[in-house]
This record gives C-alpha cells, sequence and structure tokens, in this order.
C-alpha cells in the first residue's frame, strides 16, 4: 500500500514537472531590444536587459557582472551593425554560455534583417569617424526598421521553442498592428512642424526623420563619434541658420555644454531626449519614447516663431 | 636558433604588413575566415630634469605590436601578437602571445592553451599601450619586468555561478623563464603555477568596483623558490566616452628562498587615479611605494632601512578611442638608512595608436 501511494506521488511530481513551463531566459543588450522581445516572447520568455536605457551603446565597457548574466542565458538579443562591437563580443566569450554566441542558436542579432540606413560606400576608414561599414545601427527610433528587426527575435525564439511557434507569430502580428497605430499618433504630433528642417547632433534620429517624413540637413557632430571642435560648431552653427533650421535633436548622452554651445551660437533649440526606454525612468514603453521625442521636437519647433 | 626565429618573425611581420596594405573589405571578402588584423604604436621620448635622471632623452620605438586573431573552427580561436620592441638600443622583434583558446568547451568556462600574458593581477593582463600611464610603478617593473610576464601554457576561467560576480582564473606555464627574458631558460623543478579569483561590484551599468586576489609559484632549475601574491583594485565610473574617474591599484609581496637557504622579501604598491576633464582630456596622478625588507649593508650584515618613492601627473589627450597623447612629469626616488641615494625627476611624452580592428572595451 505504500509503495502504490509513493509511486503514485512520485508519478504525479514527474508527470508535473515535464509539464512545467519554463520561460526562456533572455538577455538583451539594451532596453529597447527587451521590450521587443517582450512583445514577441510574451509570457513565454523573461527578458533582462544589461543597459538601463540612460547609457550610450557605443561606450560601454565589458562589465564582469554582465558575463555572469550571459552565462545563464538561453538567448542573447543585441542591436548589431557594430553598435555593441568594443564590448558585447568579450561579454559573450568570458561567459563561456556558447548557445548564445555568435553562430549558437540562442544568439540573436536584430539589425541583421533590418534594412540598415547610411550604409558607407567606397573607401571606409577612421578619416569618417567611427563609422559604422553595415550601416546606421539606431533602427529602434523608426518603427518600421524596429519590426524588421523585430523578425530575428522571432527566427531566433522559434528555433529555441517550437512548441511557441504559433504563440510568437500571432504576438508578432499584433506588434506589426500596433507599430502601425503608433506611426499614426507620432505623425499626428509631427504634422504642425513636418515641413520644417532639422538637425542631429549624432546620427542617432536617422531612422526617426526617415520613416515620419522630416528633413534632417546634417550633424553637429564633425564625424560620428568625434565632439565637434570650437571651430566646428561655429560653422555648423552657420550652417543652422542660413538653412533655417526650426530645431535640433539630441540624445540626453551627448555632452550638454556642446549642444547648449551650438543653441546660443546658431540660435536653433536643441531638444535633448531620452533615446531609449528607461529602466528607471518616466519612459517606460516604446510608445512613450516615440511621443516623447515626437512632443520634444515639437515643442522645439514652436520656440523658433518665438525666437 | 634565436636569431632565425628573430629572422622568422620579422618576415611574418613583413607579410602582415602587406596584407595590411589591402583593403578590409577585399581582405575579408577574399578570405571569408573572420580574421581580424589590429596594429598598435607606442611612441615614447623621456626628458631627464635632474642629473640623476636615467632618462634615455631620445624618441623610442617603445612597442609596435601586431595582433592578428580569428575563429579556427567552432570551438577555437586563435591569436597571435608580435611586437618590435626597443631594448637596449637594438630593435627586438619577438613573439608575445600564440595561442588558441575557446569558450564553447565546458559550461562557464575559457581555456587558453599557448603562449601568452598571465592572467594575474591588473597591468599583466593588459599589453603596455593599453595602460592607463606611460611608465610601470617600480614594484611592477622590479617583479614583472617592464613590460609583463608571459609564458607558454595551459589558463582555465571560471565564472563561478555564485549570486555575487565570482571569477577564477588557474594556470601552469613552462616556467622555463621568468619575466621579459629572450633566453630559453632552463627546466624548473616547479613549473610557474598562478591563480587570481576576483570579485565585481557594480554600482551601475557604467561603473563598479573589481577587487582580485593573485597568487604565483615557481622553483627554478636551481632550487630558489619564488612566491608572488598580489591584490588588484579597479574601480572605474564611465559617462558616455568619458571615463569620468578611474582607480587603479595593485599591492604585490615576493618572497624568494635561494638554494642557499637565503630569503629574500620585498614589497611594493602603487595607486593610480584618473580624472576625467572634457570629452577628451583627462588628469591622472600616481604614487608608488617600494621597500626591500630584506636589504642588508654588505659590511655589517645590518638589516638597511631602505624605501622607494614614485609619484607622476599626467595629462592625456584622447580625440578619439584609437589615439592618445599624454604626457608625463615623474619623480622617483629612493632612500636608505635617512638619505636619499637616487634620484629620478623625467618628464614623458608618449603617443599612442591603434589601427585595424575595434579595440575592445575591458572593464
Amino acid at each position: 500500500m505504500h509503495f502504490k501511494f509513493i509511486s503514485l506521488v512520485l508519478l504525479a511530481v514527474f508527470a508535473g514537472q515535464a509539464h512545467a513551463f519554463k520561460k526562456l531566459n533572455v538577455v538583451t543588450t539594451t532596453t529597447d531590444i527587451q521590450w521587443l522581445v517582450e512583445q514577441i516572447g510574451g509570457a513565454r520568455v523573461s527578458v533582462h536587459s544589461l543597459l538601463n536605457g540612460t547609457e550610450d551603446p557605443h561606450y560601454i565597457d565589458a562589465m564582469p557582472h554582465f558575463v555572469g548574466k550571459v552565462a545563464k542565458a538561453d538567448m542573447f538579443c543585441l542591436v548589431g551593425l557594430d553598435l555593441e562591437l568594443g564590448w558585447a563580443p568579450k561579454v559573450l566569450v568570458r561567459s563561456g554560455n556558447k548557445q548564445v554566441q555568435h553562430g549558437g542558436k540562442g544568439y540573436c542579432e536584430t539589425g541583421k534583417t533590418v534594412k540598415a540606413l547610411q550604409v558607407p560606400k567606397g573607401k571606409i576608414d577612421r578619416t569618417l569617424g567611427d563609422v559604422h561599414p553595415s550601416g546606421n545601427p539606431h533602427f529602434h527610433l523608426g518603427p518600421n526598421a524596429f519590426v524588421q528587426g523585430g523578425e530575428t527575435v522571432l527566427q531566433v525564439l522559434q528555433g529555441l521553442d517550437p512548441d511557441g511557434t504559433k504563440y510568437y507569430l500571432s504576438n508578432f502580428e499584433v506588434l506589426k498592428k500596433n507599430m502601425v497605430a503608433l506611426k499614426k499618433k507620432v505623425s499626428a504630433i509631427l504634422e504642425p512642424v513636418k515641413n520644417k528642417k532639422y538637425m542631429e547632433y549624432h546620427k542617432e534620429f536617422s531612422y526617426f526623420f526617415s520613416e515620419f517624413g522630416l528633413s534632417s540637413v546634417g550633424t553637429i557632430e564633425a564625424a560620428p563619434g568625434v565632439p565637434p571642435s570650437a571651430g566646428r560648431l561655429a560653422r555648423v552653427s552657420v550652417q543652422a541658420r542660413s538653412k533655417k533650421v526650426a530645431a535640433a535633436l539630441a540624445a540626453k548622452t551627448s555632452p550638454r555644454r556642446l549642444t547648449k554651445k551650438f543653441g546660443s551660437l546658431s540660435k536653433v533649440p536643441v531638444a535633448r531626449v531620452s533615446v531609449s526606454i528607461e529602466k528607471r525612468g518616466k519612459i517606460k514603453t516604446y510608445e512613450s519614447l516615440m511621443t516623447h521625442i515626437a512632443q520634444s521636437l515639437a515643442n522645439a519647433s514652436s520656440q523658433t516663431k518665438r525666437m | 636558433m634565436q636569431n632565425q626565429m628573430r629572422k622568422y618573425l620579422s618576415l611574418a611581420g613583413i607579410v602582415t604588413c602587406l596584407l595590411l596594405c589591402l583593403s578590409r573589405s577585399a581582405y575579408g571578402d577574399m578570405l571569408g575566415t573572420g580574421l581580424e588584423i589590429s596594429v598598435s604604436g607606442d611612441l615614447v621620448y623621456d626628458q631627464g630634469v635632474n642629473s640623476g635622471s636615467k632618462a634615455d632623452e631620445k624618441l623610442r620605438m617603445r612597442g609596435a605590436e601586431i595582433m592578428l586573431y580569428a575563429p579556427i573552427d567552432h570551438k577555437f580561436e586563435g591569436v597571435l601578437s608580435a611586437a618590435a620592441h626597443d631594448e637596449n638600443e637594438e630593435t627586438v622583434f619577438e613573439l608575445h602571445e600564440l595561442f588558441m583558446s575557446s569558450s564553447k568547451l565546458i559550461p562557464r568556462s575559457t581555456l587558453k592553451a599557448g603562449q601568452y600574458f598571465l592572467g594575474i593581477g591588473r597591468l599583466n593582463r593588459f599589453h603596455q599601450h593599453d595602460w592607463p600611464f606611460t611608465r610601470a610603478p617600480k614594484v611592477h617593473r622590479s617583479f614583472f619586468a617592464e613590460e609583463g610576464v608571459f609564458d607558454a601554457g595551459l589558463e582555465y576561467g571560471l565564472v563561478i555561478p555564485t549570486k555575487q560576480v565570482l571569477n577564477l582564473t588557474a594556470g601552469v606555464t613552462s616556467g622555463y623563464r621568468f619575466g621579459h627574458s629572450h633566453t630559453a631558460g632552463s627546466k624548473p623543478r616547479a613549473p610557474t603555477h598562478y591563480g587570481r579569483l576576483s570579485s565585481f561590484f557594480p554600482f551601475s551599468s557604467l561603473s563598479g568596483l573589481e577587487v582580485g586576489g593573485s597568487y604565483l609559484g615557481r622553483t627554478d632549475a636551481q632550487g630558489n623558490e619564488l612566491r608572488l601574491v598580489g591584490l588588484d583594485v579597479t574601480g572605474k565610473k564611465r559617462k558616455a566616452r568619458q571615463v569620468k574617474y578611474l582607480l587603479q591599484s595593485e599591492a604585490w609581496y615576493k618572497s624568494e628562498l635561494s638554494a642557499a637557504n637565503v630569503r629574500t622579501e620585498q614589497v611594493g604598491l602603487y595607486v593610480f587615479n584618473e580624472f576625467g576633464l572634457g570629452q577628451q582630456t583627462s588628469v591622472g596622478f600616481r604614487l608608488d611605494g617600494f621597500k626591500d625588507l630584506s636589504k642588508r649593508n654588505a659590511l655589517t650584515q645590518k638589516k638597511l632601512n631602505n624605501v622607494s618613492y614614485g609619484s607622476l601627473g599626467q595629462f592625456t589627450y584622447s580625440p578619439s578611442e584609437f589615439s592618445k597623447l599624454r604626457a608625463t612629469v615623474s619623480h622617483e626616488f629612493q632612500r636608505e638608512e635617512g638619505k636619499t641615494t637616487e634620484e629620478d625627476t623625467r618628464v614623458s611624452l608618449q603617443l599612442i595608436f591603434i589601427i585595424g580592428s575595434h579595440p575592445a572595451h575591458a572593464f
């Protein structure tokens, strides 16, 4: 009798374990990619971002505490297009987790399915600055491009968890619909200021400008990753005034002193905005990020009228 | 044999330079192997300020290092680094590192087999051109030579599965020689064996503190025992491309027991602080101390009260992460029995550049 009872208990325990659903542990480099994976992976994933959303992902060190998080991940998602080139490969190698390293089935480089803008042509070298040979990696600020990146997430999730294929596909379709609705909402914010000219500190807003039909006349930086000299600031300020630039966009991580100087020389309002979803800030979703940027730009543009 | 090796390496260097002449894209397409090439240059000029200075007062090509690395196959990666140095008025082209490594064989582990810089302390784990200051502190020069200790062997790294970040490195190398030696050496009684256990305390995704403890032991062919114990501390705070603050410090204790049963002990440390001034500029300060605990008067055999101090101040201009210009004023002096026996004040100018593949941002 005891034997039968114990056998039944053990059977119940093992049967329960067999059906217990284990969420995929996904580690992402940025909070934006975290949001993207959460939209597609839904309840079948547990996602953690290494960054908080307040950093410049170009300039991150391969922090030792990142290594431990990646070591136990089932999937690792990065922006790609060489954005995290300086640190993510080192973190991956040191993690000793072959599944999430390049070539592993849990490696998810979202940029590879994006039709990248500004892919340099001809001779590429560092006289052009810290240029990305595969194209502009800041695609998350363009909803269409961001969805393209989501295709890689979808493929990798399906490969790791074939049982969830239908679920992931369904979530991806919802994401696409939501992005269409979001684009309409953001376009409506930008409609009154659509026909003006804009600048950006770094080419972080190229996808944003492109997808919302805004005209960008250039960057404040002399070259990608190279802070402008005093001479460059003076020249670009004169250009901004002569081209009647309505406003400039700069990430909060860009040097405040330089954007302030540009603003005072050119009299062009500079909107310093968050460019990522924040773990510990007000911008918690992709929708709030996009509306924040659009509203900031619209507000800055309207300041020009008063000047 | 050594000359042949040098000629061979020189030839390898010329071939590499020729390959570098090809454009990156054409080269990558041609081979499709993931081969990455990085070349660093490190030029130093030292100007003595006081009469006792040992500054050589000439522009030296302190190091020209060529590094090639690529996946060998789906399991292993290969690394080759060779460097030309100016050593005693002669340019020496030597193999620094040649190893294959894998992070795909054992979970949470990395394995390295071949010749490499030993994974102990802080400075020894970085190539000289990646150091945050121009000249190594006296403790490093005395215990690890000007550049660092490399040897041929096997090194294992483990990310320990604990909530607190813990990393373990352990290795064994041939131990035929120790330090930056160009001799073949001889078979040791106990090979060089070493380990480092480090922990990391993150303050944010851009700042944290790493603390490591290292040990190294070796008994050479004559029976001389060497023991090194060290503590390294590195703290960093970054804001975008600018390192706002860097703290780097190491303390080392060295004990040698000769075959004749005579023990010598030395201890030294340095503390370096660097502050970012702007997007491209920083200032740094370093204090060094070194003491020979067993130094004796040659006549009386009484212990000599001795100590060496060093200090430096530096200014670094870094237009991008691929180049640095650094000016340093340093002062070192040695005292014995209350008297200053040596003084060296010098001004140094250093130029560092990296061409080729993007350098890794190590913490």
